[in-house]
């Protein structure tokens, strides 16, 4: 176990900045102060189940007093399902992962064709009837197929920006943590300019350099996220490096790849589980922000944020066409939520936060 | 502590020399004219050349660069191509909206998360603790744009207490109100969560039983032993959001329909217009930077452990 058992931990400001970081100046997202621990691999048989050991009819039964071995994985995994608020969030995403992978066959309409039905004689968006289940929005397309549609939009962003993010911070947070000197610096310093930079700003000249589409805006998601990621990987590799384990591989003359790669990569696999999920909570309120400025995917492709931009003019007199879509991006970044809390109290049940 | 000072402000000038140098280039990568842009689609070869050379635009980007910078270092941010002022006072002149908004952000994100993160650490498993997990969790999760037009459809259109967005000056505060909140209340379950779990780390501390045991009563516990330590991480937040909020919250801004300097940067950068473009994107860098800076030095403040290298 390492050390923060019991006593005050004085929090060094870089440190905290690292972790804090950009994840609160990007629209929202992490928590930061994330000190994972894998826990010991095997845990001892509780009294409780010492006292059957003696058995109902009081024979002493010794093949019951087995330290019950489970594995490492094995507790994490059993603490994370106990949790039911991870366990919602489990359920949220799988629901929204099917519909966005079904929405061709589940979604009653197309989502880019125009009824004349969907629009009343002023022209305005009808409500919600058996034709339309949500209502249509402003050129009479059904909500709710687009809201099915978006939901694919929001996700492959989210998974592919974050994806993206996560390999760079790996790459940049291992190198610099490791091999500290010039390398450090530079990685560092270049995280520092970063996180200077007004980041919508920053996004809003790249995509406007680059022209809107889904892949530029998951390149610029990726860019402007790398930052948060490689101080947290950083962080925990500097604390890491300095193992006694660390310095047993070198001894035995293990290469630098290979120390990285197969010691000190296995013991971010907990952080890096942790800050995926509730990264994908950012990048997906990311995204919704940028498409809501007009810089996401482009019409006619329907995503949540570029829907609620699209109702904004209508939304005192149909606010229905700002609150589902609204909804659907607040559900949807909260299942995400839940799962990295979960994921986070399950790797470190001493830091329980619910 | 004086050189770390001077290390610091030096670095400081180093970053903001970074961002200019990468937003000049980002505006040059934009396959666009900025002189098609001033004189319009009819203008004709001649006109477009004599703007260019006027701006300097057919000069090699390292001498444009340059001239800029020579200029910003005389205290000169350029004219706007736009609209032909000086962007600095163009700046100052968008400043006090955005001032207006950040104040009323910061101040509905203390009000609203250090109470509630208390609360939640000091009744760990309360009942209200796991109200204000959810709550805050819910609030984590909502587009800030979102909520600011559901608070403008309740607060400002089915009970009319607030204006329906815009901005008159400091002598209307109301107009802050609704745009402060939005900020807020995401802002809040920030500093609420974080107040939270820097209190329960330090909660058992052997200092706070000791503090206890010899009969200090509760009140003295709570602020002189726990919350001198818990402030940190909540002042380094603080910092951030300072200097986040006053670069302008774009997305507020065009919710909220309030002149600030985000929504200028935004519109900036949409119209080519690049002296506009230096000039905020740096305002708001050296705003982050320096906020960052002041925290960096409240923690001497705060907890005289924290030695600076």
């Amino acid at each position: 176990m390492s050390d923060h058992g019991g006593g005050y931990r004085p929090h060094k400001p870089d440190v905290d900045r690292e972790t804090i970081g950009a994840y609160r100046r990007t629209v929202g997202g992490l928590e930061p102060e994330t000190e994972i621990d894998l826990g010991l691999g095997t845990s001892i048989a509780p009294a409780a189940e010492i006292g059957t050991a003696v058995g109902a009819a009081g024979m002493w039964n010794p093949d019951a007093l087995l330290i019950e071995h489970r594995s490492l994985w094995g507790d994490i995994w059993r603490r994370f399902r106990r949790d039911r608020f991870a366990m919602i969030g489990v359920v949220i995403i799988i629901a929204i992962v099917l519909i966005a992978v079904l929405a061709p066959w589940i979604a009653p309409h197309d989502p880019t064709r125009q009824y004349s039905e969907g629009l009343t004689m002023e022209g305005m968006p009808v409500g919600s009837s058996s034709q339309f289940p949500l209502g249509t929005d402003t050129l009479g397309r059904d909500l709710l197929s687009r809201l099915m549609y978006g939901a694919r939009v929001s996700l492959v962003v989210g998974v592919l920006a974050n994806g993206f993010a996560l390999v760079l911070g790996v790459v940049f947070g291992l190198t610099a943590g490791y091999f500290r000197g010039w390398v450090e610096t530079l990685l560092m310093r270049m995280t520092d300019v970063m996180m200077a930079f007004p980041i919508i700003l920053l996004a809003v000249a790249l995509v406007s350099v680059l022209k809107p589409s889904i892949w530029i805006l998951i390149l610029v998601i990726g860019i402007v996220y790398w930052t948060p990621m490689t101080r947290v990987i950083h962080g925990e590799v500097l604390s890491i490096r300095e193992k006694e384990f660390v310095d047993a591989a070198r001894l035995t003359g293990c290469s630098s790849a290979r120390i990285l790669f197969r010691h000190i990569l296995p013991h971010l696999v907990a952080v890096i589980l942790v800050y995926t999920s509730l990264g994908l909570a950012t990048t997906i309120l990311f995204e919704a922000t940028l498409s809501y400025i007009g810089l996401g995917v482009q019409p006619p492709t329907p995503s949540w944020g570029q829907m609620i931009a699209e109702g904004q003019s209508y939304y005192l007199s149909a606010p229905h066409l700002v609150i589902y879509p609204g909804l659907a991006i607040m559900i949807t970044v909260l299942a995400f939520n839940l799962v990295g809390d979960g994921l986070r109290d399950a790797f470190d049940p001493k830091q329980r936060r619910r | 502590m004086s050189k770390y000072i001077v290390r610091r402000l030096l670095w400081m000038v180093v970053v903001l020399f970074f961002v200019s140098l990468i937003t000049f280039l980002l505006f040059f990568a934009v396959p666009a004219d900025p002189a098609k842009s001033i004189a319009g689609t009819h203008a004709t070869p001649d006109v477009l050349a004599r703007i260019r050379r006027e701006l300097g635009l057919d000069l090699p980007i390292y001498r444009q660069y340059a001239t800029y910078m020579w200029h910003l270092v005389q205290g000169d941010m350029g004219y706007s191509y736009e609209t032909q002022l000086p962007v600095a006072k163009a700046i100052l002149q968008r400043f006090p909206a955005t001032v207006m908004v950040a104040f009323f952000g910061i101040f509905f994100e203390l009000l609203i998360g250090i109470p509630i993160g208390m609360t939640s650490a000091l009744r760990q498993y309360g009942i209200r603790d796991r109200l204000f997990t959810v709550l805050s969790l819910l609030f984590l999760s909502m587009p800030m744009f979102f909520l600011g037009m559901l608070l403008l459809y309740v607060f400002a259109f089915q009970w009319p207490i607030f204006p329906l967005g815009g901005y008159e000056g400091w002598a209307a505060p109301l107009y802050g109100i609704l745009p402060g909140l939005a900020l807020g209340l995401t802002g809040a379950a920030w500093y609420s969560r974080l107040l939270r779990s820097s209190m329960l780390d330090i909660l058992n501390a052997d200092y706070v039983k000791a503090a206890r045991a010899k009969g200090l009563p509760e009140r003295t516990v709570v602020w002189r032993h726990i919350m001198r330590n818990a402030w940190s991480p909540i002042v380094t937040l603080l910092g951030m959001d300072v200097g986040w909020f006053l670069g302008g919250v774009l997305v507020l801004e065009i919710v909220f329909g309030i002149p600030g300097i985000g929504g200028q940067a935004f519109m900036a950068i949409q119209s080519q217009d690049l002296p506009m473009i230096m000039g905020t994107v740096l305002f708001a860098a050296l705003l982050v930077t320096v906020s960052n800076f002041v925290v960096d030095l409240a923690y001497t403040w705060l907890d005289p452990r924290v030695k600076y290298s």
